[in-house]
């Protein structure tokens, strides 16, 4: 009896439990896209393969705002069906490779729902600013 | 023997457990920027300041409102900016953040000599442009009219309450104001808000 009552305890747990976590979201665009993308080549260092295998960057595109500033844009992938949660910084560089300081920029929270496709955007604090690296955490 | 070893296990970690209380008590310096910060609920806080200052900043540039300026770099004014929330806080947190990466970009320089209601910032450097326009019968700093001001409101909505779940959101609204055409060329509004429970820390 016991056994009887339990099992479908434990079905319905499941499904609460992984229902829960389904609410995903549901994206649709252009075939061909009119947009042209500025694409970046992306080399990435994967330390936290958790992190990876939840939100991914799926692609960097690059364009030049205001007449001379960098602005970057990552797109985003939750892989997950759960709701995540991370932060992002952009550390930017000049020409000669070293970083630019801004009271801008910093650790930023972000959340992104299952499944979603997020775009997060940055400006280069200066115009010599050439290159720039994108940290999630 | 076994007992003498039991009490000298014993003394290391009490030892090692009042140590340890003793680092946490002196409390630790974290990045201001950083994701250590803590998330404060029901008040503003400078990592808001940093959020809406960026995305302020970010959307300004990317508008290109800066280069349909004739004069470059541009010179900006500081108009008033109101704290319509319920907290008392420095607006300066967010425009001073703003100044400086607009600084940054090479576009636009701030005017500490001509400000809202005839206060300039800097009122000694008013005083010695004063001087000499009295002593030499025109202004040292002609080129110190603004181009654009900066003017802008922070605004707090009104708390919801679901249960023992809070809700808290801040609305930072900015307007640049071209001088010559009196037309505000580029507005940006930002939203942050802030879920967190009744006595206790939000995430």
């Amino acid at each position: 009896m016991s056994i009887k009552i339990l099992i479908p305890a434990a079905i319905v747990s499941l499904v609460v439990v992984f229902g829960s976590g389904c609410a995903t979201v549901n994206s649709a665009e252009r075939s061909a896209p009119l947009a042209q993308k500025n694409s970046i080549e992306l080399t990435k260092v994967i330390t936290d393969s958790t992190l990876k295998r939840k939100v991914q960057i799926v692609g960097l595109n690059e364009a030049i705002v205001s007449g001379n500033m960098l602005k970057v844009q990552a797109e985003l992938q939750n892989r997950t069906n759960s709701h995540q949660e991370f932060f992002y910084s952009f550390d930017w560089f000049d020409a000669d490779g070293m970083l630019v300081s801004s009271p801008r920029g910093g650790w930023r929270r972000a959340s992104i729902q299952a499944r979603e496709f997020k775009a997060i955007t940055a400006v280069a604090p200066t115009p010599s600013t050439v290159d720039f690296r994108l940290k999630l955490k | 023997m076994k007992l003498q070893k039991l009490f000298l296990s014993f003394t290391a970690l009490a030892t090692a457990l009042f140590m340890g209380g003793c680092a946490t008590n002196q409390g630790t310096y974290v990045d201001s920027r950083g994701p250590d910060t803590l998330v404060v609920g029901d008040q503003i806080t400078v990592t808001d300041f940093y959020i809406a200052s960026d995305e302020m900043v970010n959307s300004l540039v990317s508008s290109g409102a800066l280069e349909r300026s004739p004069k470059q770099p541009a010179i900006l004014g500081i108009s008033r900016i109101i704290n319509d929330t319920r907290e008392q806080f420095d607006t300066d947190q967010l425009v001073k953040k703003i100044r400086v990466a607009l600084n940054q970009t090479g576009k636009v320089m701030t005017t500490t000599t001509v400000g809202y209601r005839g206060n300039a910032e800097d009122k000694f450097a008013e005083a010695i442009n004063a001087k000499k326009e009295y002593l030499e019968g025109k202004a040292a700093v002609p080129d110190a009219t603004p181009d654009f001001t900066l003017s802008g409101k922070i605004i707090q909505t009104a708390k919801v309450k679901v249960g023992k779940q809070r809700q808290n959101s801040y609305i930072f609204q900015l307007s640049l104001t071209e001088v010559r055409s009196g037309i505000a060329v580029w507005e940006g509004e930002e939203t942050i808000t802030k879920q967190y429970k009744k006595g206790g820390v939000s995430w």
